[in-house]
Order: C-alpha cells, then structure tokens, then sequence
C-alpha cells in the first residue's frame, strides 16, 4: 500500500480534518476507486498475406463443432482490422468469411463480411444457395437517407476506406467491426445490425429488411473460417500491403448495443472473457503471436500460413 | 443477358435501368456491363458470366488490383445501383 501524499488535491501535511475525524486519528484509509475496465496488453495482430491459396491463409480448417451458426440462430461476430489495401484495389476484400467444412463452394452454409473497395460498401450476408441467400450493404461516402449513419460512424468522408484512410479508429489505428444478427432469416437492419466501433451503422441501403433471394436453409455442419480472405478460394485479401486482424470474438447471441459498446471500450480491445456477455463468447482469438482460442470452449486454432505472420500493433 | 466490355461513351448512352452489374477498371476507361439491354458499340462481348468471368481471371491487370479477376457470384451480387 503506497503512502498517501495528497487528499482533494492537498498535501496531506494540509488536511486536518477528513470525513469529520481529526487526521492524526485515522490509522488507515481505505480508497474506493471506480471501477475501470478490464483490458489487457495486446501486443499482436495477425497480417494476412495479400496472396491467395490455403498456403497464405488465416484459416481454420474445420470449427469442430464450436462454429454452425444457422439461419434461424442468433450470433455475433466481432473482430478489429487495420487495412492494408490502397484505393487501386477495384474489387472486394473478404475480412470475415465462413462456409462447410472442406467445401470449395460459396454457397455452402456461408457467412460473409466483405468490403467492396471500388463502391465503398461493406456487405453482410449469409447463404444456403445461390439462390437462398440474404444480405445487406452499409456505403460510407453518402451522407444521406440510409446511409447518413454509416457515413458518420465511420468518419471516411467522400474517400473511400483503405490504408490512406481508415477513418474513425480505436486504438493502435484498429476499427472494430461487427455484425450482430437476431434468430429471424434476414439480414435486413431490423435483425442484422452491423456496427463500426460500437456504433451502429443504421439500417443500410436496403434498410430493416435487408435483400436477397430465395430463403436460406442453413445446416448446423461444421465451418471452416477465415480471416482476410474468402472460404471458398481464399482469395480476395486485397492487394498493396498486407491487412492486419486483431481480437476476433464469437458470441452465440446477438449481443446488445450496450454489450457492442462495452465489448468497444472506448477503443481499447477488451479482455472478452471480462465482458459481461462472457457466458455467451464462443470463440476468442486473440491472436497474440498464436492462432489460439481463449474463450475457455477449448475451440481449434487458427492457421497462420505462408507470408501471413503475426506482427506487433 | 448481355456481357460486355464498354468504354465510357457506350456507358453513357446506355439504358442505366437494365444494368445489373457494373465493373469500371482502375483507370476508369472501360466499364464492364451485364446487362439485358443490347449494345452496339462494344469493345468486347461474351457469351456468358463464365466466359467473362474466365477473361477477368486470365487478364485481371487495369481491372483489380489484387489480379484475382471477377467472379460470377460478384457479378450477382454486387448489384448495380445508379447514383452510389
């Protein structure tokens, strides 16, 4: 216990009197401080290689039963990126994508966030088919209608995203994403609501009831998972520099706006298993210099391959 | 449907509401179209979303910075909206 040297912002040789008791009668004091939130030293993110293939992948394989969502389930997927891309990338860059195990197809059981850098969309969808899918997309350069919330809460401006504008970020040039998603089959604003460091991105460009096609039927079969790339070829990792992804969370809940702010912490990645949705974290990646789950759930690991390397933040 | 590559004097006289996808390259020259509509003066048309999508593939440079070229799936999802 340090000794204490000031009361109020007084030199404790000043104070003579505190809470009604002469100072030279207390013997001790016990401080009450607010409680502060729980984070931890995070030194490390996982860079995706830019090159595509399984060999240069962010990946796991095989979920092992921790990672099936359906489409009538409830989940949230959270996870921080940096990216590396520059405005000539013309085409999509995956950040989350999921589909069946050891399946090679996009449309089995698949679930997607993905940036389309050339129109400055972010898109959310899930699928069954190719025609059974359902999605949503979130443009950031439109201060207007639908899109006057994404506009703000990403901070981009009439710049589209990329490393040379990341717009509103957190800690260490980090933005937290994440896409949390009801029990109903859309993937409208309504039942899927996609948030940019805690702050929801409103109702998108096809608003509460989102779009698609057909009505997904999702199995409960395992997935295989990746970060910075599709599931399907694993490519799509953008181009220029390689993208960094950090803190990757799994919850089997749609976590609250509250819980997706907490989860934020102001911009400081939070210790997940602290959270007070803790119960409901399914996968926890850290990915701290390991592809290692830490959510207590004894979850597979990610594979970090080729030129993908974990790097200091 | 229609697949073509266009320059941008094609595009602009082009029926915008039959468009379904749209793909301009990175120097915003030429402008990849699906479209139901028919166009005449075309740099290049296709008989199909796999054919084009084989010509992206195997020239992907001037039309993605990643030369991973455009997936039939993108030309179907990735819907064309005019104004955005």
């Amino acid at each position: 216990m340090p000794n204490i040297s000031h009361i109020n912002n007084k030199a404790i040789a000043d104070v003579a009197v505190f809470n009604g008791k002469n100072i030279s009668d207390i013997g001790e004091v016990i401080t009450l401080t607010a409680a502060t939130t729980p984070s931890f030293a995070d030194s490390f993110a996982v860079a995706k290689s830019i090159t595509t293939g399984t060999a240069q992948a962010v990946y796991i394989a095989d979920s092992d039963g921790h990672f099936n969502f359906t489409h009538n389930q409830a989940y949230t997927i959270s996870f921080w990126i940096k990216p590396g891309w520059n405005s000539s990338l013309n085409t999509n860059v995956h950040l989350f994508s999921s589909t069946t195990a050891g399946s090679t197809s996009a449309n089995d059981n698949m679930i997607r966030l993905f940036y389309h850098e050339s129109l400055n969309r972010l898109y959310f969808e899930y699928r069954s088919a190719s025609n059974a899918k359902k999605s949503n997309f979130y443009l950031f350069h439109s201060n207007s209608g639908n899109h006057a919330a994404a506009y703000a809460a990403a901070g981009l401006g009439s710049t589209y995203w990329s490393a040379a504008n990341r717009g509103n970020v957190g800690d260490d040039d980090f933005t937290m994403i994440t896409v949390a998603k009801s029990t109903t089959n859309s993937a409208g604003s309504s039942y899927a609501k996609v948030y940019w460091n805690g702050t929801w991105l409103g109702n998108g460009h096809y608003g509460s009831n989102g779009t698609g096609q057909g009505t997904p039927n999702m199995t409960s079969v395992d997935r295989q998972i990746a970060l910075g790339s599709n599931t399907w070829t694993y490519s799509k990792s953008g181009n220029s520099t390689e993208t960094q992804f950090n803190d990757l969370t799994i919850w089997n809940k749609q976590l609250s706006a509250s819980e997706i702010s907490e989860l934020y912490n102001s911009g400081a990645r939070l210790d997940a298993t602290t959270h007070s949705a803790a119960a409901n974290l399914q996968m926890y990646y850290k990915l701290e210099n390991n592809g290692n789950d830490t959510s207590g759930n004894s979850a597979p690991a990610f594979a970090v391959n080729g030129n993908s390397n974990f790097e200091s933040v | 449907m229609n697949y073509y590559i266009i320059n941008t004097n094609s595009f602009a006289l082009s029926d915008k509401s039959k468009i379904i996808y749209l793909h301009k390259s990175i120097d915003e020259t030429k402008y990849i179209i699906v479209t139901s509509e028919t166009i005449d003066g075309y740099i290049a048309t296709f008989e199909s979303a796999a054919a084009l999508e084989e010509y992206t593939k195997e020239y992907p440079s001037g039309w993605v910075g990643d030369n991973t070229g455009i997936t039939q799936e993108e030309m179907e999802d990735i819907k064309y909206i005019e104004g955005i």
